[in-house]
C-alpha cells in the first residue's frame, strides 16, 4: 500500500480571474457624476425625449425639490434670484476661461441640465428657468426618464 | 572550468524550487473591492433630455429649437392654454383662444387629435405656445410637451400662463 505525500489544493487562480473581471465591471460602472444627482429628484418620464450628450464635459446640473429649493452638489440655493447669481458667476467663470473669438460665437458656456421633480408646480420651474435667461443661459436640458413606447411593438 | 560547475550547481538548485505566489492574499483584496462595489452600485436610471432654448429677453417667445433662417418670420403659431385645478391637477385645455377657442377637455388624446389635425399638409408643424397655469404639476408639463413633440411639433414654448 502506497501513500502519496502530494498536498490536494484547490486551484485559485480561475476564481481570481473570475473576481478581477467582477471588481473591473463593477468599476467601469461605476458613476461618478452621480455626486451632483440629487437622488430625491424623481423626475418625470417622457418618450420622445432624446438621449443624453455623452460629449458634454462641461455642465452644471440644478436640482429643483418641489418646495423650490434648487441644489447645485451641495450647495444649496433657497430662491431663484440665488439660482441667478450662482449662475452669473459661473458664467464669468466660463467666460474667463474661453477665448474671446470662441466666446464670441457662442461656445465655452457650460450646459445649464435642469432636473426638477415631478411633483413641482410649473412656477417652480419655470422661475428657476427664467433665473437661468436672466443669468445668460440660453440653452438648457430638462432632464426626464426614458419611458417605452406603448405603440411601439416588439 | 570552476564557473562552469557553478553555474550548473545553481540551475540544478532552481529547477528543485517551484516559484509559489500567494493567491489568497490577492484573492482577500479582489473580494473586498468587489463587496465595495457591490455596495455602493445603484444603476443609473435611464435618463434623457428634453432640448429648451430660451429667449434672450423678457417677455419673448421661448422655443426647443432655434429658428430656422430660410422659415419665414411670420410663421403661424399654435396657442393652447392649460388650466389646473389647485391641487396641480389638470382641469382644461382650450386651444388657440384667440380665434375663438376649442376646448378640449383635460385628456392629451383630445389634444393630440388637435395638434395632428393642424399640422397635417403642411411641411413643418407650427410653433406651439404652451400657456400653462402655474399650478399645474410639472409631469404633466412635461406630458403635453412630450405628446406634442411626438406629434410633430418640435418647436414648443412653455410660458406661464396671465391671469387676467
Amino acid at each position: 500500500m502506497t501513500q502519496s505525500n502530494e498536498r490536494a489544493e484547490p486551484n485559485l487562480t480561475p476564481l481570481l480571474d473570475m473576481v478581477l473581471q467582477l471588481v473591473m465591471f463593477f468599476m467601469l460602472c461605476a458613476n461618478f457624476v452621480m455626486e451632483q444627482v440629487n437622488e430625491a429628484i424623481v423626475l418625470p418620464s417622457a418618450i420622445a425625449a432624446k438621449a443624453l450628450d455623452k460629449g458634454a464635459t462641461d455642465y452644471l446640473i440644478l436640482n429643483v425639490d418641489p418646495a423650490g429649493v434648487t441644489t447645485v452638489g451641495t450647495d444649496v440655493y433657497p430662491t431663484p434670484l440665488q439660482v441667478q447669481l450662482f449662475l452669473r458667476n459661473q458664467l464669468d467663470a466660463d467666460k474667463l476661461r474661453t477665448k474671446p473669438a470662441h466666446w464670441d460665437k457662442g461656445e465655452g458656456r457650460s450646459i445649464v441640465i435642469l432636473r426638477a421633480h415631478k411633483d413641482c408646480s410649473f412656477k417652480t420651474v419655470h422661475d428657476v428657468m427664467s433665473a437661468c435667461r436672466r443669468a445668460g443661459y440660453g440653452d438648457l436640458q430638462l432632464r426626464v426618464i426614458k419611458a417605452a413606447d406603448p405603440t411601439a411593438g416588439g | 572550468m570552476f564557473h562552469n560547475r557553478r553555474s550548473r550547481h545553481r540551475r540544478q538548485a532552481a529547477e528543485g524550487t517551484q516559484p509559489d505566489l500567494p493567491i489568497t492574499p490577492m484573492l482577500d483584496m479582489s473580494f473586498q473591492l468587489m463587496a465595495f462595489f457591490i455596495l455602493t452600485f445603484r444603476p443609473m436610471p435611464s435618463e434623457a433630455q428634453l432640448p429648451l432654448s430660451l429667449p434672450k429677453e423678457e417677455g419673448a417667445k421661448a422655443a426647443t429649437a432655434l429658428p430656422d433662417p430660410l422659415s419665414p418670420e411670420d410663421d403661424e403659431e399654435l396657442t393652447v392654454q392649460v388650466f389646473a385645478a389647485d391641487n396641480g391637477a389638470p382641469l382644461e385645455l382650450f386651444a388657440a383662444p384667440k380665434t375663438g377657442g376649442v376646448s378640449l377637455g383635460k385628456d392629451t388624446a383630445a389634444l393630440v387629435a388637435y395638434l395632428k389635425e393642424k399640422a397635417a399638409g403642411r411641411p413643418k408643424a407650427p410653433k406651439l405656445r404652451l400657456e400653462i397655469a402655474d399650478r399645474l404639476n410639472y409631469q404633466y408639463v412635461i406630458k403635453l410637451m412630450d405628446e406634442a413633440r411626438r406629434a410633430g411639433y418640435e418647436r414648443v414654448s412653455p410660458t406661464l400662463l396671465n391671469k387676467k
